[in-house]
């Protein structure tokens, strides 16, 4: 990665990390302000919450504030954190393969997905996005019955690049699983959505 | 005793008992896969079936059910990174990870085998204190169990992940999202805008799910891998590597199985709660607390190793005092009265094969699970392997059916979708999501115990005993706590 680049990505967390706080700061605010309207033992822990949630931000506004004025980075990641170096003994085998569990490629789920979310260009994001929107703007109109075939079929057939028959399949033995639990067994309502054009 | 206790083995080894449990337990597995519908909803769909049915019977059938969910919801857990239930939410910390490493099933083994010793520690807890647990029972009241929550809610300290200042904000946030809803005490409605669908309060089965499984979901659909991206142990040995996980940290096992029956034991206060204790609880006393959150065996045993062992715990007021101690014992309670049994002294003298029966039952049934799982971890954990745009419709499904089945509403899928923009947000700029989970899922019962302490005892009740041994156990896991903070960043401050 460039040096331009790392340093963009930078001021990008630095004013992801000030939105965020200070947004934190508004909800815990507005909730403070929200609870004066009620009796006090309805308010209690409203107030104490919110009010504590509120002094926990302003400290770590002040952080921010510090760490922007003396130019240190304002977000200090947890360090990837490694185990100890193996102490000679009976512990050898197990710290050895706990190391082996953790090592500098794969530290772990969290930091993973930060790495997905981080990295990954602009395009992987709108076309995610996109589909995701198609599914519950669809599920939301036509309810799942209808969105389960037409989503499962063409994100396959699309994005999977998978052949027809597997598409069907896929998608036959799905309804089925839902049809049999849902339906048959728990009797459970599906979702139907505004426009149901298909119901059970 | 020892008669009831072998009459009640005898009556459980029939036929008619074994094959119900078999057929509770393949309902349970079916059922308990799908995230969202736990072991206490399929049970009530299930409890009609049960009128006419004999009590070991009634029995076989929904206890199995139960336990077979209870280890299915951390299956999804470990696979998918979407919790099956709320109370299977800490497996996905650690579960999920060893299977992104290709450890699935070594997870898958060590999921099932904490499990199992964990449900032998419940039942043992049940056989033991039947004769004396009615005045243990009662020695709890709402002061105590606003204690146990203070405890879990103290673990935010060390659950933040390096990040304490972050940590607590977000379990001020939890805890704040929480008391969303009716108020309990003076039934006036708090940050609910109008809204009717916020009046019974914010689910934490859509906030789990969309939580955890969204960002995964998300993250398979823009990187099109699967979700294990190197395999280190391809056959059934990563599964009896598992197995052998439990055993190497026994010590975590049996407090992981201890915490679950002792959890269990205390009525109002849930399995959400009880995983949350044990899995903070084990990272405190944990010589590698770095590892949780990252793949830690050790973790995963903590969070996977109380679930079952909460069963045998819950079933305990339930049978001796006719008090529920979570939703199951409450189902539970109902089957009694179908069955013509009257919980308290009756199932203590006269009906105490039957009650003996339950414990022969809850060892019965995991014993079964385990044996019918392991045939299907090698399928399952090679779905870790499979290109993730085949999985995402799938999870998709999954996750929208899980949260809509909480309560029937399309408000409950759009809370979860929130709590998954939300989670990719917190994933992204490193703010920790497991607190909120854990003042989320305390809030409720801290609210609701603090007022009744004071309405019922005004301030007399902070200097009740086990209220003040509750407060001390507080202050040192909070020391503990900041003072392994502090040197953990002892170094990083020098070098900035």
């Amino acid at each position: 990665m460039s040096q331009a680049a790392a340093t963009q990505r930078s001021r990008t967390d630095v004013y992801a990390e000030w939105a965020i706080t200070s947004l934190l700061l508004i909800m815990f605010a507005g909730a403070f302000a929200l609870s004066l309207k009620w009796s006090a033992q309805t308010a209690f822990l409203p107030r104490l919450l919110s009010g504590a949630g509120a002094v926990l931000v302003l400290v770590r506004i002040g952080g921010l504030l510090r760490s922007a004025l003396s130019h240190r980075p304002v977000t200090r990641s947890a360090p990837a954190q490694v185990p100890a170096a193996p102490q000679a003994g009976a512990d050898d085998e197990k710290v050895i393969e706990l190391l082996a569990d953790v090592d500098e490629e794969d530290q772990g789920n969290e930091d993973e997905l930060k790495g997905v979310f981080s990295n990954s260009p602009l395009k992987l994001w709108v076309e995610a996005l996109s589909w995701l929107t198609a599914f519950f703007v669809c599920f939301y109109l036509f309810g799942l019955l209808l969105v389960l075939p037409v989503f499962t079929v063409l994100y396959l057939r699309f994005i999977a690049k998978k052949s027809w028959p597997f598409c069907l399949l896929y998608v036959t033995g799905t309804a089925g699983l839902i049809y049999f639990l849902f339906i048959r067994l728990l009797h459970l309502p599906v979702p139907q959505g505004v426009f149901p054009l298909i119901s059970l | 005793m020892l008669d009831a206790a072998l009459s009640g083995l005898m009556m459980v080894l029939s036929l008619d008992s074994i094959m119900m449990m078999l057929v509770g337990i393949m309902i349970g597995f079916a059922v308990g896969i799908l995230p969202g519908i736990g072991g206490p909803t399929a049970m009530a769909l299930m409890l009609p079936f049960t009128f006419g049915m004999d009590p070991v019977l009634i029995f076989s059938f929904l206890l199995g059910m139960k336990v077979v969910c209870s280890t299915t919801g951390d299956l999804t857990s470990v696979l998918f990174g979407i919790p099956g239930e709320a109370t299977s939410a800490a497996v996905v910390l650690d579960g999920h990870p060893m299977a992104r490493k290709g450890q699935a099933g070594r997870a898958l083994g060590i999921v099932l085998s904490s499990s199992l010793v964990g449900a032998l520690i419940g039942a043992c807890v049940l056989a033991l204190s039947i004769p004396i647990i009615r005045p243990v029972v009662m020695m709890f009241g709402p002061p105590e169990f606003f204690m146990l929550a203070m405890v879990g809610l103290v673990f935010i300290a060390s659950l933040s992940g390096g990040q304490m200042m972050k940590g607590l904000i977000m379990g001020c946030l939890g805890l704040l999202i929480s008391l969303v809803g009716i108020d309990p005490h003076a039934g006036v409605p708090r940050y609910t805008f109008g809204q009717l669908d916020l009046w019974e309060g914010i689910g934490l089965v859509p906030v789990v799910i969309g939580l955890f499984g969204g960002p995964e979901i998300f993250q398979l659909m823009m990187t099109k891998n699967s979700i294990a991206k190197k395999s280190t142990t391809q056959d059934l040995s990563g599964v009896f590597d598992g197995f052998r996980d439990t055993f190497r940290y026994w010590k975590t096992t049996f407090m992981a199985g201890a915490i679950g029956a002792g959890v269990g034991v205390v009525p109002g206060v849930g399995g959400s709660v009880a995983q949350f204790l044990s899995y903070g609880y084990a990272r405190q006393r944990s010589k590698n607390p770095e590892l949780f959150g990252k793949g830690s065996p050790e973790g995963l045993i903590a969070a996977a190793g109380n679930n079952n062992a909460k069963d045998g715990g819950s079933l305990v007021p339930t049978i001796a005092i006719g008090l529920p101690g979570s939703v199951t014992g409450a189902i539970l309670l109902n089957a009694f009265l179908i069955a013509g049994l009257n919980p308290g002294p009756e199932m203590l003298t006269t009906r105490l094969d039957v009650t003996f029966s339950l414990f022969w039952i809850d060892i019965i049934a995991n014993v079964l699970v385990v044996l019918i799982a392991l045939p299907l971890l090698k399928p399952l954990s090679k779905l870790t392997f499979t290109d993730g745009p085949i999985l995402v419709p799938f999870l998709l499904i999954l996750v929208v059916l899980g949260s809509y089945s909480e309560n029937n509403s399309l408000f409950s899928v759009w809370i979860m979708l929130a709590a998954a923009a939300f989670g990719i947000v917190c994933i992204r700029w490193n703010w920790p999501r497991v607190p909120l989970l854990l003042g989320l899922v305390l809030g409720d019962h801290a609210e609701r115990y603090l007022f009744l302490s004071h309405s019922l005892h005004g301030w007399s009740w902070l200097q009740r005993p086990i209220v003040i041994g509750l407060a001390i156990v507080v202050v040192f896991i909070l020391y503990s706590a900041l003072r392994k903070s502090g040197a953990k960043h002892a170094p990083v401050e020098s070098n900035a």
